[in-house]
């Protein structure tokens, strides 16, 4: 449900529908047609107001009603939960100060005190990650790094306005800088472990993997080779600026577009394969990956700090999962479903 | 039908009922939320603009007086406007900025110090600061051969063949045309300045143009004077009324001799087309101006836009039109506006501003001939500072850039002016630098410095009353500026243009929104107590030892 609301959001925000369309190209003034596709600001709007409230929600359940007995696991779901605590407290601050006042109702304590606790919920579970010691392991921790790359963005921004010190700015320029690096690396990896996954798997998933793969990657090739006029620029501008993804170069674009392409359709199918709980948490942990961490990572905004967090969260419940097989919490869940 | 039918019918018709109270709910309660809530925080960070008690202005020293040391650089990382494979665009990963303010005489000033790499040779960057090129796309076209001038009955099509340019018909081109086919933005249509004069030779009157251009930009007839075969122009012609001119004679009659007229542009390269190209021609000796902007949000976009994934970003295929809202851009190039006299085209305040394309006739004077309205309260008197640089002062909107104090077919972009100035007198130049909006209030100075590594940096500083008002003597030059107060806080964003490698135009990195908040005189520490998130600890600490309880 977040991964759904999180991806009608990205590509129906004001942004996207605003500044990335290419009305210019088509000779359509911006300013006459706006009225005619408000419609998708509130569609944009609502699904950013149902992630408002789901985020939190999402990761109160997990850190709070999840029972676990693994420390770093633990630990995560604990650091998310109060971040969650957290954001909530500040949204109900910025209510109460002024919704629409242009500069922020919370503090810079209070910003820092979620970023630390997400943070704290982003490395516990990359350090998790990390235990699990297949290329998948490796694929979401480094996914997870890219999330750390882009908080530091943000910490080190929020400590130089507020306390001084402009190492911590350079530190976090330095941060955006690496983001798509890191980005491009984890979706490969990702991609890589999670095919190895679906291709081993009999039937015709796997043809239908390839085949999807294969039709991702041609749309890209013409999409960038521009056999539609300019459309390698808007396909870029996506990237940049509706994903809020820094530290991008030319160069860089067609990479991270493949990186996105495939691990997303990677994500989808683990979901699809029905591989027993280890793959779906894989495929749902990636996915919200993909679509929220990846895209909102330079965002100070409490719902989409939130949003690597849930990812965090969904990496350690998924270690409580011991490879293939499921957890004996999970089959007490589907028990008491039954 | 079955009792269990029947049951299980009323189990899904309760699941309906129950799942649509559900998604009424969560609706409400989001839409309720986008309304309310958007966020806690801003998706733009935050930089301070430091109060600083007396400060000095140092424009032939940019960010040398003492006060700057103790104010931090904030790094802004910059993204590239245009990103696809083979875009010139992008190679500035970030720039440092930070930003201070005083009171001089009781009217506070914003200061904005920029500082970043500068990439290219020696040489590239001696030529892009000093002697730039014109744009030209990668096949060596003239990138904007044709100005902007408004739609106009005073449009005329001069017509040419490529193997005789000596002669010319001359028609107007009707406004309904110029509308439905040619005018972008709204209410401008491209140009190009021509001169129409009568000669008498041997008791014959001979009408001729000079000036005209093919649509390329290339001089017809080598640049020499075309003569007209064919009038045929119908225009609003000063205490004369409209007319149907059809010969020279009416031409002398009517007191328009060596008047001045828009050449309407052929349909060869319109804004809209500037979005196919991602690169510029250039090479180690023809390259661009350095460049950087300081750009101001003026509204138009409600707040949470800001909050929400909102990125400033120009709409590409356009005359630089915004994505959304209005902004006010400081847009400053290293030549002719640093403020450097050995620039080619120096325009500081000593210089003398470019002739109309080189016409006779045309307007020059000097920045110090525009007039300082004694309702305009600057102490400073900036434009009149000795090292001053400028700005092109920039409106940008959904349409165009708009040039503050712009002049048609010397300033670039469609410009926004004295409106009582009518379009006839723009064309013949009849009008003074009295009566036109200052330009560029915004004075700037700037400083090119080698590092021992070898690396280039350019730092730059603008210098700008907070306030405005009363800048063009009421005329509404304020309205398309951003007006600042101590304690607030205002949306901005940068960019950064590598000239000397080849970066111009829609072509640079730029930043997404920040924050910048105008720091009290009266405040001593930063824009957020930290005193404030001291109300949620217990809470927080409730929370951990349960947490801490669960684990053990």
């Amino acid at each position: 449900m977040v991964c759904l609301t999180a991806f009608v959001e990205a590509f129906f925000n004001r942004e996207f529908l605003a500044a990335v369309l290419p009305l210019g190209s088509a000779g359509v003034n911006i300013a006459e047609v706006s009225p005619a596709i408000r419609a998708f600001y509130v569609i944009g709007g609502y699904s950013f107001g149902v992630l408002t409230l789901l985020a939190p929600a999402a990761l109160l359940a997990s850190g709070i009603l999840k029972p676990s007995t693994r420390l770093l696991a633990t630990a995560s779901l604990y650091a998310s939960a109060l971040g969650a605590v957290v954001a909530v407290a500040m949204d109900v601050q910025h209510v109460q100060e002024g919704i629409n006042s242009i500069f922020q109702s919370s503090s810079a304590g209070e910003s820092l005190i979620l970023l630390g606790l997400v943070t704290c919920s982003v490395i516990f579970a990359a350090l998790v990650v990390l235990q699990h010691r297949d290329l998948m392991g490796l694929a979401l921790a480094v996914m997870l790094l890219t999330e750390l790359l882009g908080i530091l963005f943000l910490v080190g921004n929020i400590v130089t306005a507020n306390f001084g010190g402009e190492g911590w700015s350079t530190l976090g320029g330095f941060s955006a800088a690496a983001e798509p690096y890191a980005g491009t690396l984890g979706g490969l990896l990702f991609a890589a472990a999670g095919g190895y996954r679906i291709l081993g798997k009999k039937g015709g998933i796997r043809w239908g993997y390839v085949a999807a793969l294969l039709v991702g990657v041609a749309i890209e090739y013409a999409v960038m080779a521009n056999v539609f006029p300019g459309s390698s620029i808007v396909l870029g501008t996506i990237i940049i600026y509706d994903f809020g993804f820094l530290g991008v170069t030319d160069t860089l674009v067609p990479l991270v577009v493949f990186a996105g392409i495939a691990s997303f359709i990677t994500a989808l199918f683990l979901l699809a394969m029905r591989g027993g709980q280890n793959t779906t948490f894989a495929g749902l942990t990636g996915l919200l990956l993909i679509i929220t961490g990846f895209v909102y990572a330079s965002e100070t905004v409490t719902t989409y700090i939130l949003l690597p967090s849930l990812a965090a969260a969904m990496a350690s419940i998924w270690l409580a999962n011991p490879r293939g097989g499921n957890a004996p919490n999970m089959e007490k869940s589907v028990r008491l479903k039954g | 039908m079955s009792e269990e039918y029947k049951k299980e019918n009323s189990k899904y018709l309760r699941l309906g009922v129950y799942g649509f109270i559900f998604i009424l709910l969560v609706g409400g309660l989001a839409i309720g939320l986008d309304n309310a809530l958007d966020a806690a925080s801003q998706s733009a960070t935050t930089m301070t603009a430091y109060y600083v008690p007396n400060a000095q202005l140092g424009l032939g020293n940019p960010g040398q007086e003492q006060y700057w040391a103790s104010i931090p650089y904030t790094t802004v990382p910059l993204v590239p406007t245009v990103p696809a494979p083979g875009s010139i665009a992008g190679h500035t990963t970030s720039i440092q900025v930070k930003m201070a303010w005083t009171y001089v005489d009781g009217v506070p000033y914003i200061m904005v110090l920029m500082h970043g790499v500068v990439l290219g040779t020696p040489s590239e960057i001696q030529t892009a600061y000093q002697n730039p090129s014109g744009e030209r796309t990668p096949q060596g076209r003239i990138w904007a051969p044709f100005n902007f001038f408004p739609t106009s009955n005073y449009f005329v099509n001069i017509t040419y063949s490529t193997h005789d340019q000596s002669t010319t018909t001359v028609k107007s081109v009707p406004i309904s045309y110029q509308q439905n086919e040619i005018s972008y933005p709204p209410g401008e249509t491209m140009g190009n300045p021509v001169q129409i004069y009568v000669t008498k030779s041997h008791g014959t009157l001979t009408a001729w143009v000079s000036g005209a251009i093919d649509q390329y930009g290339n001089p017809l007839n080598g640049g020499a004077p075309i003569q007209i075969t064919s009038l045929d122009i119908s225009a609003n012609i000063p205490s004369v009324g409209t007319v149907d001119i059809t010969s020279p004679s009416q031409i002398l009659s009517y007191g328009i001799n060596n008047s001045i007229w828009p050449q309407a542009a052929y349909n060869l390269f319109y804004p809209e087309d500037t979005g196919e190209y991602v690169d510029l021609f250039h090479n180690s000796t023809y390259l661009y101006p350095l460049r950087a902007a300081v750009m101001w949000d003026l509204g138009g976009v409600p707040n949470d836009w800001f909050k929400v994934a909102y990125t400033p970003h120009m709409v590409l295929g356009t005359s630089g039109a915004f994505s959304a809202g209005a902004v006010e851009v400081w847009h400053w190039n290293s030549n002719p506006r640093s403020n450097n006299t050995l620039d080619a085209g120096y325009a500081g305040i000593l210089a003398n501003l470019p002739g109309f394309m080189g016409l006779p006739g045309g307007i020059s004077w000097t920045m110090a001939n525009y007039t300082h309205y004694p309702g305009y309260k600057d102490p400073l008197n900036l434009g009149y500072l000795p090292h001053q640089g400028l700005v092109a002062d920039m409106y940008v909107n959904g349409s165009s850039i708009y040039y503050l104090g712009g002049i048609p077919f010397v300033t670039t972009f469609p410009a926004l002016n004295n409106p009582s100035i009518t379009n006839w007198q723009w064309l013949q130049g009849q009008y003074t630098p009295s009566e036109l909006w200052n330009p560029s209030v915004v004075a700037t100075g700037d400083t090119l410095a080698t590092a021992p590594n070898g690396q280039t940096y350019l730092t730059l500083e603008y210098a700008r009353t907070f306030s405005t008002v009363g800048v063009s003597d009421g005329q509404g030059e304020s309205h398309y500026q951003i007006q600042l107060a101590p304690g607030g806080t205002y949306h901005v964003a940068f960019a950064w243009f590598q000239g000397a490698i080849g970066e111009s135009v829609d072509f640079k990195s730029i930043s997404l929104w920040w924050n910048v908040y105008i720091q009290p005189p009266s405040s001593a520490s930063g824009p957020l107590g930290i005193q404030q998130y001291l109300g949620i600890l217990p809470m927080l600490l409730g929370l951990g030892a349960y947490g801490l309880k669960r684990f053990i």
